[in-house]
């Protein structure tokens, strides 16, 4: 093991820097792709016109209230210049308030307040109708309460002036004053409780375990490098056979990939806030063992170093669409559930030990292992 | 100038011979953009698809027992847009979190002790949702769910305050108050569930092909096209030995030409497939479209994916690490995709972003493909297209050709 171990060791200082960058590769994909995905899903927002048919201040707040809401971008357009843009499709949706609309509200009217358009390929009309609708629908329960209060003073014959204006402002003073429900969501797992806060777009391990997929695949080469016919015949006059120095140097992989792969839990922690436990090393671990052997079988089967780079790409564009790292495959498999079998990611995506690929790929190896061989000296 | 024509035309055939002999990989190669997307139409239709054979299970924990919450409770289960996707019971809290591990329930949810009182008098409260980690997009739309019944209470909650303080003030017994804020409350939550009425809403068609539907099978067809370039492109990609690397140098044979040639072989394959596959998408869906139509498409097309090809080859000429230059070019591809609108219209894009697309080719080009296709323009814009195709094509060979003579 020791020679094994130092004739590795020369391979690796050769191709030091390109070792170092495929190795560190998944550990900086990862938060590449956190950070863009998540200053872009900041960024991404629906582009909504806004039409103001009267010149009074609860049109003004109203629009104020749109114009501040996180996810909108919105435009204060003419009816004609909005609806026009809505058919180019340049934007989502285009609310008209309507003439009338504080008079309306004064009155506790309530219909038709709001005249909305969406266009054929608006992706994103209900969520922003449905915030404009809470909007308008606070000028409305205002107006209701202060009107509410006008009838309680009237049968309880109570002596009071009606001011509308002075109750709408005493109910937006209360509601700025209080501190008022809120809702928190938490998970109950292994003992300890976890409170999700739901930040970022996509989940670091998920991507984590697609990059470290397609870096694992391209770093396990050096199987087809050195599986060349020019030196095969040579095993034979060494002491060791030439299955046991893949399997040897592949076991250094491992441990070298293992080690890397707990420097990214550590990072992970300080930079995500991802929890450490034992379990989850554990499943790390076995992700890692079985995404190393698949690696490193696959090469065996190769001739060609392009081809299998090719391969591994291929396989890594499936993963990407069909694991559920990205795109969630729980409608499919609480149908199919036969599909997790055929997931490699699955088991360490939901936090398993286990899954059936890491077993078949083991006793595949067994198998080829247990084989005799071509140039042995000792048989 | 001959001879460069000569080894291009060579090269051509090889390539042809290349793809003859492997033949079997074709369909491979052609079909591998249609079965992703389709993997991702189904996966996609799977999530959005309620199950109504697993219905989300809430659990609701009511420490309170008071009217209100009953109230909250069955308006919760009968009016949420939900619908049949959702089942409601009743429970206490050492069941709930038992049926929670035993993976019965997706989440449950806790009115705390005490919580109307509190919203009567303006105390702040919070709704905990205790959600399964093993159905963690369930557990998200819990507690979406949620919080839209908490904004319906929010609204509700400052104007029953204000009627509170008013009733207090007109003399009313703190009984009968009690009694009149429940009317109040009801009445107030109820309405806010009725909102629809406060909207006039109206739908703006301005073609009667076009939906959703249409930008996406046709966002389909653009991606499948670039898929496809980069697969031949490097499927087309040979390995060559430095004996005859060595032995080609002494022909005169230069390292662009190899490319160009393969350029020109996956340029040719690719616009066959591609129009045989919009011939099929016209045929289903049956666009407007006239003669001119399909020569501005056809032009577009082979702008875009010209310069697409181009930026390839640069990579091949800079990256020589045969890993890092696969691993360049599907990057490259991936943000090109993304930012042509194919996944998602460029007006939901960020400003920042939406500043840099007139200088991205396959933005302008999938732009133009709808103009023609969704809006019914009669008219194309190319020079844009034709100045980054002609831009990407100079770097290629002044690049080709300064590397070729730094290295001999």
């Amino acid at each position: 093991m020791m020679n094994i171990l130092q004739t590795r060791l020369i391979h690796w200082k050769k191709q030091g820097l390109h070792l170092l960058f495929w190795l560190l590769s998944p550990m900086i994909v990862t938060w590449l792709v956190i950070t863009a995905g998540n200053a872009i899903q900041d960024d991404t927002k629906i582009p909504v016109g806004v039409v103001l048919k009267e010149d009074t201040e609860l049109a003004h707040d109203l629009y104020e209230s749109i114009h501040t809401t996180p996810f909108i971008r919105a435009y204060a357009l003419d009816e004609r210049e909005a609806l026009h843009k809505l058919e180019k499709h340049e934007l989502d949706s285009v609310f008209i308030i309507v003439e009338g609309y504080e008079e309306d509200i004064r009155h506790g009217n309530r219909n038709e307040l709001i005249k909305a358009y969406e266009s054929d390929v608006s992706l994103a009309y209900t969520p922003v109708s449905e915030m404009v609708m809470s909007y308008v629908q606070q000028d409305v329960g205002r107006s209701k309460a202060a009107y509410a209060v006008k009838e309680l003073a009237d049968t309880l014959q109570y002596r009071f002036e009606f001011n509308w204006d002075d109750l709408i402002a005493r109910s937006k003073q209360i509601e700025k004053e209080q501190d008022l429900l809120q809702t928190t969501l938490t998970f109950l797992g292994n003992g300890f409780v976890h409170i999700d806060e739901g930040k970022n777009l996509f989940q670091p391990w998920h991507i984590w375990a697609l990059a470290a997929f397609l870096s694992t695949l391209l770093l396990f080469d050096w199987v087809i490098k050195e599986n060349n016919p020019a030196i095969l015949p040579r095993f034979a006059f060494t002491r060791m056979s030439m299955k046991t120095y893949f399997v040897q140097n592949m076991l250094i992989y491992i441990t070298l990939l293992f080690a890397v792969d707990l420097l990214t839990v550590l990072v992970f922690y300080y930079v995500f806030y991802e929890p450490i436990s034992f379990s989850f090393i554990i499943s790390l671990l076995s992700y890692r063992l079985m995404i190393s052997l698949g690696a490193f079988l696959l090469a065996l089967i190769i001739r060609q170093t392009y081809v299998f780079y090719a391969t591994a790409f291929i396989l890594t564009f499936v993963s990407v669409i069909a694991s559920g790292a990205i795109i969630p495959l729980d409608g499919l498999l609480a149908k199919y559930p036969w599909i997790h079998y055929f997931n490699p990611l699955n088991a360490f995506l939901q936090g398993d030990f286990f899954h059936i690929g890491l077993g078949i790929l083991f006793v595949i190896l067994l198998l080829w292992y247990g084989r005799k061989e071509e140039y042995d000296a000792t048989s | 100038m001959m001879h460069t024509f000569s080894h291009l035309k060579l090269f051509i055939n090889n390539n042809f011979k290349q793809i003859k002999r492997k033949w079997y990989l074709l369909p491979l190669l052609l079909l591998f953009p249609i079965i992703l997307i389709g993997l991702v139409i189904i996966i996609i239709s799977a999530f959005l698809q309620p199950d109504e054979e697993n219905p989300v299970r809430i659990g609701l924990v009511d420490l309170d027992q008071s009217e209100e919450i009953q109230m909250i409770t069955t308006a919760l289960a009968q009016t949420n847009h939900l619908g049949s996707m959702v089942e409601l019971s009743v429970l206490n809290e050492p069941d709930a979190s038992q049926q929670l591990d035993a993976d019965e329930l997706t989440a449950y949810v806790v009115f705390p002790e005490d919580f109307t009182n509190d919203l009567y008098r303006g105390k702040s409260v919070n709704l905990s949702v205790v959600g399964n980690s093993q159905q963690l997009n369930e557990a998200y739309l819990v507690k979406e769910l949620m919080d839209s019944v908490t904004r319906h209470i929010n609204t509700s909650q400052a104007n029953i305050l204000m009627i509170n303080d008013y009733a207090d003030r007109f003399g009313m017994d703190y009984e009968e108050r009690k009694e009149y804020l429940f009317e109040q409350f009801k009445s107030f939550f109820l309405f806010s569930l009725s909102k629809d009425k406060l909207m006039d809403e109206e739908k703006l068609v301005n073609q009667a092909t076009v939906s959703p539907f249409h930008y996406y099978t046709i966002a389909a067809w653009f991606i499948s096209i670039i898929v496809w370039l980069l697969l031949f492109f490097n499927f087309l990609y040979k390995e060559d030995v430095v004996r005859i690397k060595k032995r080609m140098l002494l022909y005169g044979v230069k390292e662009w030409q190899q490319i160009l040639a393969r350029v020109i072989v996956s340029l040719f394959i690719v616009m066959m497939v591609s129009a045989l596959f919009f011939i099929g998408i016209q045929r289903g869906l049956a666009f407007e479209l006239y003669v001119e139509d399909y020569f501005r498409i056809g032009l577009i097309v082979f702008l875009f994916s010209m310069s697409y090809l181009m930026v390839l080859a640069v990579i091949e000429v800079i990256v020589t690490s045969q890993k890092l230059r696969l691993l360049c070019q599907v990057i490259v591809t991936g943000l090109l995709i993304g930012l042509s609108g194919a996944l998602l219209p460029v007006i939901y894009l960020p400003l920042a972003i939406q500043d840099v697309l007139p200088y991205v080719f396959s933005a302008e080009g999938f732009y133009w493909i709808q103009e023609i296709m969704l809006n019914g323009r009669f008219y194309a814009e190319y020079n844009m297209l034709l100045v980054m195709s002609g831009i990407s094509f100079m770097i290629f060979i002044l690049l080709s050709l300064w590397k070729e003579r730094v290295r001999a």
